[in-house]
């Protein structure tokens, strides 16, 4: 067909000024076309097929009634493995996933809502992927993890020598190559970390830093409360939580000499001015070196009702966070509570408020587990566990049946944590009847 | 975020191996699908190599001068992967893949018009960088902003009809073949989009002079 066939009133106008957009058509680069091409060979060539639908009969049920025998047989459809996407800047080399220095971060979307990011100049790759989860080795820098909880959830971050086991969390891990020092930060759920000196693998949960030293085989586990809590004030200005933060601890662990703790690495005890009552070392040095149950026994030896009157608001906060990791639930939440009643407005006792919701969370108990989140999220709105504290009411309001609140607290979600952690849950809630 | 801007300073021997634009000229699209489609170890490549130029400069027109459209190039290579089961003309891969990009365009656009509503400045225009392409006349850059701007009220699909048509200069057959209707129907939207644009044009003093210019 020729194209004056087509010619209408006003195609000499339109042809006119059609000339106008072809000056942007520009050109692109061998480079650039070749980048283009990696990066959708990295996105496309590791996807995995979907496995075409097969009918696998699983199970034949018999149902007898008086009348008569039924068999039923249950088709199942076998799960499909899991796909996933590359967005942002990329380099590959070797089957690594590169990420320049000076480009923002590389995010990878799975198909069932996981989100990990790759932090500028940080070097990573998924090597192997299942319906359940996938392998992803951080070679280096900043990798930041968004694990969506299911059923038979299995994922796994390796670092060096070092895997973390997770299920459905959220968390930040850095690996130094030079430094052989491995720093997480779990902000939700819990993972279970292996590596030297950790054969039998380390639990840390939610609130809770791990930093490793592959070469010396030292571990010291730490609360992520006070470092963060003190950033919290007073101008609750947004929180290292943003994606345009993952620099900072990249930075850190790229940094010549990053084996050292920093000073956000500090535990509690450190930022306050009261001396400690007793003689070193020190509660918050036993919780950092892992001696829980010394700081409880300290605690007892001193007498527990005098500790939690009389301590000091670092005293508090490592015995609370102790006997919280030696899941002594009672004596944690005295703790929890004497943080806020003695020390209220105080950047501890406000973060003690999200701890107090998430024990009340797991305990099932449901009404004060939305109180104590309504109580952070009133004190706290940017705070650093702002984005679990509402996701977790939300879940805490499925639970209950309040559909009418769950809705609207899932909106609020979206609307400030469109990429949490809670973001495919809060989409189901708003899609559902 | 494109891809290609965190190259600068890198070795691109070491990090990637350079393919020309244009694919293999030997290789009519039919095979290549038919290779994709098997899954042969550099088939997606190829495709590529032979399409992404397209792709590319369609999504720039269609979308304009200030936006980076790597990754909507991207995307659409990766639907037409996930869709290519569908076509069941090998042959017409390329009308294919245009309908896929024109998606990928409205969906670009939907979400701009959305972030417009949230990010609307004093005088409710959002304010958008200069375009990226190299135009010498400052003339020449002020009237293609303002044609984008008159394309901004056409509406996605009115847009895309006009960029498609005159733009790209796809034949009336074809541009049928994308949009899915007849050609009497594409004949009236081509028809369309013309008068709306040119009638918003001729109000404008500097495109003005476009409109009633003879070809």
């Amino acid at each position: 067909m020729s194209r004056n066939e087509g010619l209408v009133e006003h195609d000499a106008g339109a042809e006119n000024l059609a000339a106008l957009p072809r000056a942007l058509d520009g050109s692109v680069s061998d480079a650039e076309h070749a980048a283009g091409r990696e990066r959708l060979m990295v996105s496309f060539g590791t996807r995995t097929r979907t496995t075409p639908w097969r009918l696998v009969a699983l199970a034949a049920a018999l149902v007898v009634s008086v009348a008569a025998g039924v068999a039923v047989f249950l088709v199942q459809r076998p799960a499909p493995e899991l796909e996933y996407r590359v967005t942002g800047p990329v380099v590959t080399d070797g089957g690594w996933l590169g990420v320049p220095a000076d480009r923002g971060a590389l995010s990878l979307r799975f198909s069932e809502g996981t989100e990990i990011d790759l932090g500028p100049g940080s070097k990573g790759k998924v090597e192997s992927v299942t319906a359940d989860g996938a392998r992803v080795v951080l070679g280096t820098g900043l990798l930041r993890a968004r694990v969506v909880h299911r059923p038979r959830t299995h994922w796994a971050v390796m670092a060096g020598p070092y895997s973390i086991e997770v299920t459905g969390t959220a968390f930040d891990v850095g690996w130094s190559t030079s430094g052989e020092r491995l720093e997480l930060c779990l902000h939700d759920g819990s993972v279970i970390v292996r590596g030297p000196s950790l054969r039998d693998g380390l639990r840390v949960a939610a609130g809770q830093r791990l930093v490793a030293h592959a070469r010396t085989g030292g571990a010291e586990l730490s609360s992520l409360f006070a470092p963060e809590a003190a950033a919290e004030t007073p101008s609750e200005s947004p929180r290292a939580v943003e994606p345009s933060n993952t620099t900072e601890p990249l930075n850190d662990v790229e940094a010549p000499g990053a084996a050292e703790p920093s000073s956000a690495e500090r535990e509690p005890g450190d930022s306050v001015e009261t001396p400690p009552a007793h003689p070193s070392p020190s509660w918050s040095e036993m919780l950092a070196s892992g001696n829980f149950r010394g700081v409880i026994e300290s605690a007892e030896s001193r007498g527990v009702g005098n500790a939690l009157n009389r301590g000091s608001l670092a005293d508090l906060v490592a015995l609370a966070d102790a006997a919280r990791y030696a899941h002594e639930k009672a004596l944690a939440k005295r703790g929890l509570l004497a943080e806020r009643t003695r020390f209220p407005g105080s950047a501890e006792a406000r973060g003690a408020a999200f701890v107090l919701g998430r024990m009340a969370d797991d305990a099932g108990l449901s009404a004060e587990a939305l109180h104590w989140y309504d109580e952070y999220l009133s004190e706290s709105p940017r705070g650093s566990f702002a984005a679990e504290a509402l996701g977790r009411k939300l879940v805490a309001l499925v639970r209950a049946g309040d559909t009418g609140s769950a809705r609207s607290i899932a909106g609020t979600y979206l609307e400030r944590f469109p990429r949490g952690a809670h973001a495919a849950y809060a989409r189901e809630v708003l899609s559902g009847p | 975020m494109s891809s290609s801007s965190g190259l600068a300073g890198r070795p691109p021997s070491r990090v990637m191996r350079v393919v020309t634009p244009g694919g293999d000229p030997g290789e009519d699209d039919a095979a290549l699908v038919e290779a994709v489609r098997a899954r042969l170890p550099r088939a997606a490549g190829r495709l590529w190599d032979r399409h992404s130029t397209m792709v590319r400069r369609i999504l720039r027109r269609i979308l304009g001068p200030s936006v980076d459209v790597e990754d909507a190039v991207q995307d659409a290579f990766l639907r037409l992967f996930r869709d290519l089961d569908s076509l069941r003309d090998p042959t017409a891969l390329r009308s294919f893949l245009i309908g896929i990009t024109l998606h990928v365009a409205k969906s670009e656009l939907r979400r701009r018009r959305a972030k417009r509503w949230l990010l609307l400045s004093d005088d409710g225009v959002l304010v958008e960088p200069e375009p990226q392409a190299d135009i010498q006349h400052l003339e020449q850059r002020a009237a293609l902003v303002r044609l984008y701007r008159i394309l901004d009220k056409l509406g996605a699909e009115r847009r895309s009809v006009f960029v498609l048509r005159y733009v790209e200069g796809l034949e009336l057959a074809d541009l049928s073949a994308v949009l899915g209707c007849s050609l009497a129907t594409t004949k009236r939207r081509v028809a369309d989009a013309a008068k709306r644009v040119c009638l918003l044009a001729q109000n404008d003093p500097l495109l003005a002079p476009y409109v009633s210019r003879q070809s």
